[in-house]
Parts: C-alpha cells; structure tokens; sequence
C-alpha cells in the first residue's frame, strides 16, 4: 500500500502523472473505507483538498456515504479481488459529489468501478467517471426517442386511419363507380327506349298518317265510287231514257204503217222517221259500246300512216251536208307546211274529227265552224299535227269545261235532252286521243263559241308511209244498185226467225238466191248437202244453240271448205271480230246490218273467191 | 485434458461443475435480486463442455449478439461470460433501468445497467468456483460486446491457444418476462483438469435430479 501510494504520489509519468490527468475521480481505500488517496479530479470535483481527505473515512467526509448499498460490493472486491460496476442507472453516484460545491447544485452522476488494488495491505481503488452530462444526453436522446416514437406511433396510427379511410374511400369509390356505371347503364337503357319510344313514335304517326290517308282515299274512292255509282246511274236513267225514245218513235211509226189507210206520205215519212231513230239508236249503242270498252282498258288502236289533206277532208266533207242542213258554213284551212302523212288509227281518228265537228255543228245555232290544220313545230322530233274546230256557238261556262271530259258525268243533262246525243262523244274522244298519244284542249267563252284542238305526235322526218284507208274498200263502198248480188247463192243462218227474215229481205232484194239454217248443225248439213250447187258465201250468226258460228265454221274449214263465211253478229266488243276471224270465218259484220255493206261485203268475198277458185 | 479423465470420472466432474455453477448462478441471481429489488426466476442450467467456440455459439438456443465477460488469470485462466440474445438483452436492461422506451439498441444507460448485471452474475459464479475450488484468481474489469456474433468472437480470443469451454445455459424470468441468458465460461487448456482436480476431493457427487428451479426474491 505505501509503494502504491508512494507511487501514487510521485509525479513521474508512470504512477501520479497520470494519477491526476485522467478525467476521472479516483480514490484509493481500505476495507474500512479509510482514504489513502484522492486524486485532483477529486479535488476539483469535491473542493476537498488530498490532505484534508486522506486518512478520513468516506462516510466521514460523506455522510449521505450509501453503506448499506456498496458496503457488501465493496467488501466482496477485497474478498475475492473480483472487481465490481456501478452503474450511472443503477446507483446514480458513488460518492455524493454536488456539481459546483453547492447544496443545491444538482447531484453527479458516476460510473464507478472497483478494484482491488491489493490484498496486503488490502486496498482497493474507485475510479469514478461524470456521467452527469451523458446521462443528461441520454436522458434527452430517450425524450426525443420517445417524442420520435410516440409521433411515429402516432404516423401510425394516422397512416393506418388513412389507410382506412383510403380503403374506405376506395370502398366508397368502387360503390361510387358501381353505381356510376349502373347509373350510366340505366341511362343507356333509357336513353335506348327514348330512341325505341320515338321511333316507335314516329312508327305510330306514320302509321297514322298512312291510316289518315287511307282513310282519305278510302273517302275520296267512297265518294267516287258513289259519285261514279250516281253518274253511271244518271247516265243507265239517261240511256235508258234515249234508248225508249227513238224506240217509241219506231213503234210508233210502226204501228201506223201498219194501217192500211195511211196516205202514202204519211208512210214515207213514217218509214224515214223510224229509220232516223234508228240511226240514232246504233249511234248511242256505239257509243255505250266505246266508252264501256275505255273503261275496261279493253279499247285498243292500230295506228297507221295516213294522207293528212285526204283524210281531213274526207271528214269535212261527210260532215257539210249536215251543216248546209242547218244553214251553217263550214270552212277548211290547211296551214303550210304539212307533212304528207301522219300516223294514227284511221277509224279512231275519223271519229274523233266527226265528234267534234258534230259537236260544233249541233251547237251552232248560226254562223260558221271553221277547221284548220296546222303543223305545230314542223320539221323537228316534237313535231305535232292540230285539228282545230272553231265555232261561232253558243259555248260553255267554266264549270262545264271542266267536266267536259269526263264519262257519266253531264254537265247539264237538259242539254242532251235539247240537242240530242250521249254525252258521251267528248269523253270517248279525249280518251281516244290520249290513246293515240294526243290529246283534247279546249276554250270557250259562254254565247261567243268554242275552239276544239285535237294534237297528234308527228315527228319532222316521218318515212312517208301511205297505206290504204281499210274499210274504205268496204265499209265505204258505194251502194250497192239492184240486182248486184244476181245469181248467187247464200246461206243465211240465224236462230233469230227475224234477223233470217231481214237478211233474206235484202238479199232477195239484192238479187241472190238463198237458204236458211237456224243453228250450225243445220248449216254443216245444208252445205253438205248442196255439194252439187254450193253456196257462195255463208251470212253466220254466232251465238246460236245446238251449235254456235264458231265451231260450225270450225268444222267447215276443217272439212277443207273454203265457201266464204261472214259472220254476222252482235257482239261488236274489241275481241269479238279476232275471235271470229280465228274460228275461220272470213270476215265479220255487226248488227244491226246495214243493207249497203251487207252486199258490198257479199259482194267483195264472193268475187274474191271466185279468183282463187281462178288461180 | 478432459480426456487423461476416465470416462466415469469425467462424468462426475462435470456433474460437480454443473453443481459448482449452478450454486454460483444462484448466489448471482441473490445478488441482482438484492440490487434491483426484483423477483428473478431461474432455471436448472443445462452444463455442457465442448473445445470450438463456434459450436457453442450454434448450439446456443438463439445466438448470443450481447455477451459482457470478464478475464481471469491465476490458478485457473480464462474468460467468463454472460451472454443474451439481443432482445432479451435490451429486456432485461430496459427492466432494470425503468425505461419504458423501447430500444432497438443499446444505448449508453442500458449498456451501463447491462454490464452491472454481468458483472454481478460472473462474480457470484466465478466466487463460487474459486472458493470452492481454493483457487486465487485475478480478474480482469468486465467488458460488453455487442452486435453478431459476439459470443464466438469472445470466445475465440487470440490470448489462448486453445480453451475448453464449460458452458451453463440459464433461462432468467424477470417480472413475468421471458429472458434467455447463457453463461460460458472458457478454460485455458488444463486449466479445466486443474479445476476439477481441485475440486473433487471435497465436493459429494451430486444427484442432478434433486436439481429444482431456484427462485430468487429481493427482501
């Protein structure tokens, strides 16, 4: 102990040089805690000079001294030379040392480790280390770990409640989606139904528009259709009226011949009246027959190249005797240039021409009635050929030109009453027109007259094409004198015993020798019967019984009979005549029988086959 | 060294050290008990002896990144140390030091109140083994390690050749926690035959089985 201290004390660098310049407390002891050394540290810390410590006891110079907590550490260090730590944690100090010498300075905090120095004389040393400072660091360092920490838990916490609340808002966000695009499907759907809806809508009023105008038509047929049933039952009344009219004047008249003391001129006049109205009664049959055949669409028009001037004026002429009749003049123009032909069904044509010069003449009280024809546009592809009849008569208000055209519909029913006539005769000829590509106009002023123009297509640059007028050969035929039909031999057949009676009357008056038959099968027997002297021509009727025309003539050409056959017939419907012409018959006539073309008709077939019977 | 030692004979000694230590582990236990007023629970050691500081470290049951240790010299040579797994380590000295902040280290408080403990623990076990073993041992102040493997690194100190280690595992239970400490201690060669040389003739074999967890409690 005394080298130790000795040495402890010396100031050599290797004992109390570095005694006192370590920064550390350091007190050497005894087990009775005596003090054998007290280094400058110490001093400085304590303010307790080496001397005034040295041989004093510890608890003496401290007497707070904590004995009972170090007294068994320190005893074991002298027992077993292990040394003991204690720490700044656990014990705070080892010796109460105050910061700054005064009592109420804070207390210093130590580490202290205890050696054993030696065990003889036993010493032991306590080397003690400030950690006032340290710990006061450590103290701070703990707070700010525990602020860091506490903040991080807090971090924590917040991230996990955002975290949270992110789920959640994505929770809420998906549910938001969801039901954004549920929305948008529902307004998708909706929006298709608005679609489906408006167009269904819109199907609707079309619908409806269509029903709307159905309905309308279907009135406007109805009215039609009744306004049409009216006219065609006006216009039944009216026919019916013209048809009794001149057949009361025939029976009439007939009945008056009849007496045997009627004066001659009486009866002339009786038979010119009943042939008259019998004229008429054909004219209104004719007429029925055309119009009835319009209006099926059954009417058809074989147009042909025909002489403008020879044709216009074949009409004007067969129409002056009836002006000069009635005082009137009746004037023709033709306006240069004219082509040479043009093209339309001749018999069609002259009716319409005869219709409307008729028409003019009738009512043209006085004055004149002029026709011109003119080349409208001459020379080019829109070339048209006008008929037009002007005359001075009593013309037409508005209201009837309107409806001038139109079929069973009158305009003033007492006008056909006045000046006789269907009514019918425009109508037939407009539509008649139409069919040959023209048509109709009119103007008229109400007391001053009126102006029919009828237009045909005739291009500039026709290939003049001149065909003969059919039926001027026959139809046209001059009559026929006495005695034309002389020598020859006729077969009349007919189920009807006056037809056969009339037909015998003009033949006989004609000259010809003949026989009858009422039906086909008789007529077949009575031809092959006659094979000796063979008749010269056959006067058919068609619709008999037993057997009819057709087949009768049927079974003559096919016997290689070529006798002509006329078939005479009242079927005069567009049709009819192909049909008897098919069954084999060699011409055909319609009845009533004109006695004129009845022979001339004779006449041309029966000279026709004697030139082939030539050849 | 251990191997000039009969098999039987070797068995006894170590079953005398297992006692020496346990007797030792205990009177450390008492020990920090009395400074830190607190109840501290432990188990029967598990003793065992092996030459490769390496195999002692794996056959730990987790591997010891806290070891404070303590050097002896004298009539027995070697290190004595105290080792913990690093989370029943900063434990025990947040424990002992009241600190209610976790730590993922030590710091310098906890390293201080950690190296209070060891020291306290290897003097009452290394007292124990020089009393009983009427040897005179001069030690070294305790040292802390820290982080790895600091057991091995310890243990496998270029100051001796080679050391035979003894090796006391011991499971601490303070308030009611879980802490798991080993204590190692390394013999420089011969020194465990001198040891157990010495200690034999005075030491009754002992029955392990009467071994019981020993329990200390502050007063």
């Amino acid at each position: 102990m005394t080298s130790l201290v000795a040495g402890l004390d010396s100031t050599t660098l290797d004992g109390g040089a570095l005694w006192h310049m370590v920064p550390l407390g350091i007190c050497v002891f005894d087990p009775d805690l005596v003090v054998h050394g007290w280094n400058r540290q110490l001093e400085s810390w304590t303010g307790l000079a080496s001397a005034d410590v040295v041989g004093c006891r510890l608890t003496e110079i401290f007497p707070d001294f904590a004995l009972a907590r170090f007294g068994g550490r320190i005893c074991a260090v002298f027992q077993s030379g292990m040394p003991t730590v204690l720490s700044a944690t656990l014990h705070q100090e080892f010796l109460p040392i105050r910061n700054g010498n005064s009592p109420d300075a804070p207390s210093m905090i130590q580490e202290t480790r205890i050696l054993r120095l030696s065990a003889n004389p036993p010493r032991a040393v306590a080397t003690l280390a400030d950690m006032t400072h340290s710990m006061r660091q450590q103290q701070l360092l703990r707070h700010d770990r525990a602020q860091l920490l506490k903040t991080q838990q807090a971090l924590e916490s917040a991230n996990a409640s955002l975290q949270e609340s992110l789920a959640l808002s994505a929770a809420n966000n998906e549910k938001l989606l969801a039901e954004i695009h549920e929305r948008r499907q529902v307004e998708a759907d909706l929006r298709r139904q608005t679609t489906e809806y408006i167009a269904t809508k819109a199907r609707e009023s079309k619908h409806r528009q269509h029903l709307e105008q159905l309905v309308r038509d279907l009135t406007i047929a109805r009215y039609s259709a009744e306004s049409a049933a009216r006219a065609k039952s006006e216009f039944l009344a009216n026919m019916s009226h013209e048809i009794r009219t001149p057949m009361t004047a025939i029976l009439g008249y007939i009945d008056m011949l009849q007496d045997p003391d009627v004066a001659a001129e009486l009866r002339r006049e009786a038979k010119e009246s009943i042939h008259q109205n019998g004229e008429h009664l054909m004219e209104i049959i004719n007429d029925m027959l055309d119009i009835s055949q319009i209006e099926a669409d059954k009417m058809t028009v074989e147009p042909v190249a025909l002489p403008v001037r020879d044709t216009a004026e074949s009409v004007v002429e067969m129409m002056r005797p009836r002006a000069a009749q009635q005082g009137l003049a009746l004037d023709m123009r033709m306006v240069e240039p004219l082509p040479p032909t043009f093209v339309c069904d001749p018999v069609r044509f002259r009716q319409i021409l005869v219709n409307l010069v008729g028409n003019a003449i009738k009512f043209t009280p006085q004055g004149t009635v002029n026709i011109s024809v003119k080349w409208l546009e001459p020379f080019t592809a829109r070339g048209r050929l006008a008929f037009t009849v002007a005359d001075t008569g009593i013309g037409m208000p508005d209201e009837v030109l309107r409806e001038l055209f139109q079929p069973f519909v009158q305009a003033d029913s007492r006008m056909t009453r006045k000046f006789g006539g269907t009514g019918l005769g425009l109508a037939i000829s407009q539509r008649l027109a139409k069919l040959l590509g023209g048509e109709i106009q009119v103007t008229s002023t109400l007391g001053v007259g009126s102006t029919f123009t009828v237009e045909f297509p005739c291009p500039g640059e026709p290939a003049p094409r001149i065909f003969p007028q059919p039926g001027s050969e026959t139809k046209a035929a001059a009559p026929q004198p006495n005695g034309a039909l002389g020598g020859m031999k006729i077969l009349v057949v007919d189920d009807a015993a006056d037809n056969r009676k009339l037909l015998c009357f003009h033949l006989q008056k004609a000259g010809a020798v003949y026989e009858t038959a009422e039906n086909g099968q008789e007529a077949l027997e009575k031809i092959a019967n006659a094979a000796d002297h063979p008749f010269d021509v056959v006067l058919m009727d068609m619709q008999m019984p037993v057997l009819d025309g057709y087949a009768a003539t049927a079974q003559l050409r096919q016997r290689g009979d070529q006798t002509p056959v006329i078939a005479v017939t009242a079927h005069a419907m567009a049709g009819d005549r192909e049909k008897c012409l098919q069954a084999g018959c060699s011409d055909y006539l319609t009845k009533p029988i004109q006695r004129d073309v009845l022979v001339s008709t004779t006449v041309h077939w029966h000279q026709k086959s004697l030139a082939l019977a030539a050849q | 060294m251990l191997a000039t030692l009969s098999e039987e004979r070797l068995a006894d000694a170590v079953d005398l050290l297992k006692e020496l230590i346990n007797v030792g582990v205990g009177r450390a236990a008492a020990s920090l008990s009395e400074l830190i007023g607190l109840r501290i629970e432990l188990s029967v050691p598990e003793v065992w002896t092996s030459c490769d500081g390496r195999e002692i470290s794996g056959a730990l049951n987790e591997r010891a990144a806290m070891v404070v240790w303590q050097e002896f010299t004298g009539d027995l040579c070697g290190r004595a140390a105290l080792a913990f797994p690093e989370a029943s380590g900063l434990s025990l000295a947040a424990l002992l030091a009241g600190s209610d902040v976790p730590a993922s280290e030590l710091d310098l408080e906890l390293s201080g109140v950690l190296l209070e403990v060891g020291n306290i623990l290897l003097n009452g076990m290394m007292g124990t083994i020089a009393n009983e073993a009427h040897n005179t041992l001069q030690y070294m102040l305790p040292v802390l390690h820290c982080g790895g493997d600091a057991l091995t690194r310890v243990l496998q100190s270029d100051s001796y050749e080679s050391m035979e280690l003894l090796i006391a595992d011991v499971r601490f239970r303070v308030q009611e926690r879980a802490i798991n400490g080993s204590i190692v201690i390394g013999f420089s060669f011969g020194s465990v035959l001198q040891l157990l040389t010495s200690v034999q003739p005075e030491l009754p074999v002992p029955n392990l089985e009467s071994f019981e967890d020993q329990v200390f409690q502050a007063e």
